[in-house]
């Protein structure tokens, strides 16, 4: 499993919280990681920004769809353990979150996709 | 009648109905969206959905409270709702008339409801207003220096330090000798935004020369349908852009909390040539979302600057809303037509695409940090003045600190410290008014 890491904000951080996990990951401006991920260079795209919706996911919605992307938090909303599971299950293949919940949604994610 | 009221009344319907006829939207999220509702993926009522989820957060958490804090209202406080309007009304000429009333009523209620909070502070006893005007002093004092910020996240904290020598000497220099007199008139550079422009020239050449590892070509012409649609909507977004000009020049909508307080010190030049330095920075993510959905934006920063700019030239009140209206208008028409061209351009220098989202990112992190240190030396003036010493500052800081630990933040962070100084400000004037001054 690849993950790569678009979005505007707290890129190097997300990276470094993905790494933990021991999956392999990049940086890329964000239109350059969906378009790897459209080419199968890479499996799922990360992004974060303000609204962990705007300029996290506005590229890999363009690209990709808006069926495979998802805000998993944003200002005011976390997802629970269960609706990203379902997100998952449901073929999400980009996430979204503001930067401050990363800590929390990238291991939860993670577990996800691992299963 | 204030003529003011005209323009905020059309800024609502012009921007409402434009995303009602799916022209063009504000939220750089929610612009992707429309290339899966056009495909037919995606039914009317979910995009109305999808509108009000990725808008209202925004609207309530960042662009009304920034807007409260800063005294006049950015146009996310308009921009934002007209999304939310017009994709939740029907594509009909019924629901195009009920997206202009709603537009309408909604700008009128913020732009009369900001006046009714500022007179409301501006009449407490307690005098607030003069520790509330020094809340933006040090994003006045560091805004010039974003782009060295923007260097070092591109190119690393050497070229970083570079930029910033560059834009700390050319302050100090413009500063001492950028004062003309001119047939008797004394006429003095704004040395905040000359260094500004300087930074600015040394982080693009950095760009230019910047050899690209990894960047991935996209053939843009895939797009080529989209970039026609934008062009063939263009009178309309260019009416729009008009009148959002106007608005600008008149002061009843403004970028943000920078352009804002540059506003109220009446240094509108400056304003300007920071929103443009910023309309810079959106040109990427603004312009990328529309060729790959084919639905312009309704907050083009380049017009508000325009109308920036026109408000710095001093003319009466006719005249600004002439120009303003006709810059505007060209400025939006050009964005237009260029659209598809400066896509292709942005291929061939990847470097620059990416100097976007630095540039975007260095503007809100010094924003951060230089407003939590106005509202930290605000907050500690409030109480100060009735007795209670640093106690605001302990306030402001502390709450900053404990809504980081918040999962589930109902307002941004940005906005925690200036959100948390307006509450002081009238809670000064109760523990006055109960008599607990000391």
């Amino acid at each position: 499993m690849k993950i790569v890491i678009g979005g505007h904000l707290n890129q190097e951080e997300n990276m470094e919280l993905v790494k933990k996990e021991g999956i392999e990951v990049d940086i890329m401006d964000d239109m350059s990681a969906a378009m790897a991920v459209k080419s199968g260079q890479y499996d799922f795209y990360f992004g974060s920004c303000q609204t962990g919706a705007g300029g996290a996911l506005a590229m890999p919605i363009a690209l990709l769809g808006n069926k495979k992307c998802i805000s998993v938090a944003g200002p005011g909303f976390i997802l629970s353990d269960d609706k990203i599971a379902e997100a998952v299950e449901g073929g999400k293949i980009a996430f979204g979150f503001v930067p401050e919940a990363a800590q929390s949604v990238i291991p939860k994610i993670i577990r996800c996709l691992n299963r | 009648m204030d003529i003011r009221l005209l323009f905020v009344v059309l800024i609502g319907v012009t921007s409402s109905v434009l995303v009602n006829r799916d022209v063009a939207v504000f939220n750089d999220g929610f612009r992707p969206v429309y290339a899966e509702y056009f495909d037919g993926g995606m039914d009317r009522r979910s995009l109305g959905a999808t509108g009000f989820a990725v808008s209202i957060g925004l609207l309530l958490g960042y662009g009304l409270t920034t807007s409260i804090a800063v005294g006049i209202l950015i146009f996310h406080s308009y921009l934002l709702a007209s999304d939310i309007i017009g994709s939740w009304c029907a594509k009909s000429s019924k629901g195009m008339i009920l997206s202009g009333i709603l537009g309408a009523v909604w700008a009128l209620a913020v732009y009369l409801g900001l006046n009714q909070i500022n007179a409301f502070f501006s009449a407490l006893p307690v005098d607030v207003m003069t520790p509330l005007g020094t809340l933006a002093d040090y994003v006045i004092a560091t805004f010039p220096f974003f782009p060295a910020v923007a260097t070092a996240y591109q190119f690393g904290a050497k070229k970083g330090f570079i930029t910033g020598l560059c834009i700390a000497v050319s302050y100090m220099l413009i500063s001492k000798f950028g004062i003309f007199t001119i047939a008797g008139t004394k006429i003095s550079l704004s040395a905040a935004g000359m260094a500004m422009l300087i930074g600015m020239a040394v982080l693009i050449t950095f760009a230019m020369k910047a050899k690209s590892e990894q960047a991935v070509h996209m053939d843009t012409s895939i797009f080529d349908e989209n970039t026609k649609r934008i062009r063939k909507n263009m009178l309309y977004i260019a009416l729009n852009g008009g009148v959002l000009c106007v608005g600008t020049a008149l002061l009843v909508v403004t970028v943000g909390m920078t352009s804002g307080t540059l506003t109220h010190q009446n240094d509108l030049f400056g304003a300007a040539l920071f929103t443009l330095a910023g309309a810079l920075g959106y040109v990427p993510l603004v312009y990328t979302t529309a060729i790959t959905s084919g639905v312009f934006t309704t907050g083009s920063r380049f017009v508000l600057a325009a109308g920036m700019f026109v408000a710095s030239a001093n003319m009466p009140v006719i005249s600004t809303i002439f120009v303003a209206f006709v810059v505007g208008a060209l400025v939006e028409a050009f964005e237009a037509s260029v659209i598809g061209m400066v896509g292709n351009k942005m291929n061939s220098y990847p470097e620059l695409r990416v100097m976007g989202n630095h540039i975007r990112k260095a503007m809100s992190e010094l924003l951060d940090v230089s407003l939590l240190v106005g509202t930290v030396v605000c907050g500690g003036a409030l109480t100060g003045a009735i007795g209670y010493g640093g106690l605001g500052s302990l306030i402001v800081i502390g709450l900053w600190m404990l809504n980081k630990q918040v999962k589930k933040k109902f307002i941004m962070q940005m906005v925690v410290a200036p959100v948390t100084v307006l509450i002081l400000a009238v809670l000064v004037n109760i523990i006055s008014y109960m008599g607990l001054a000391i």
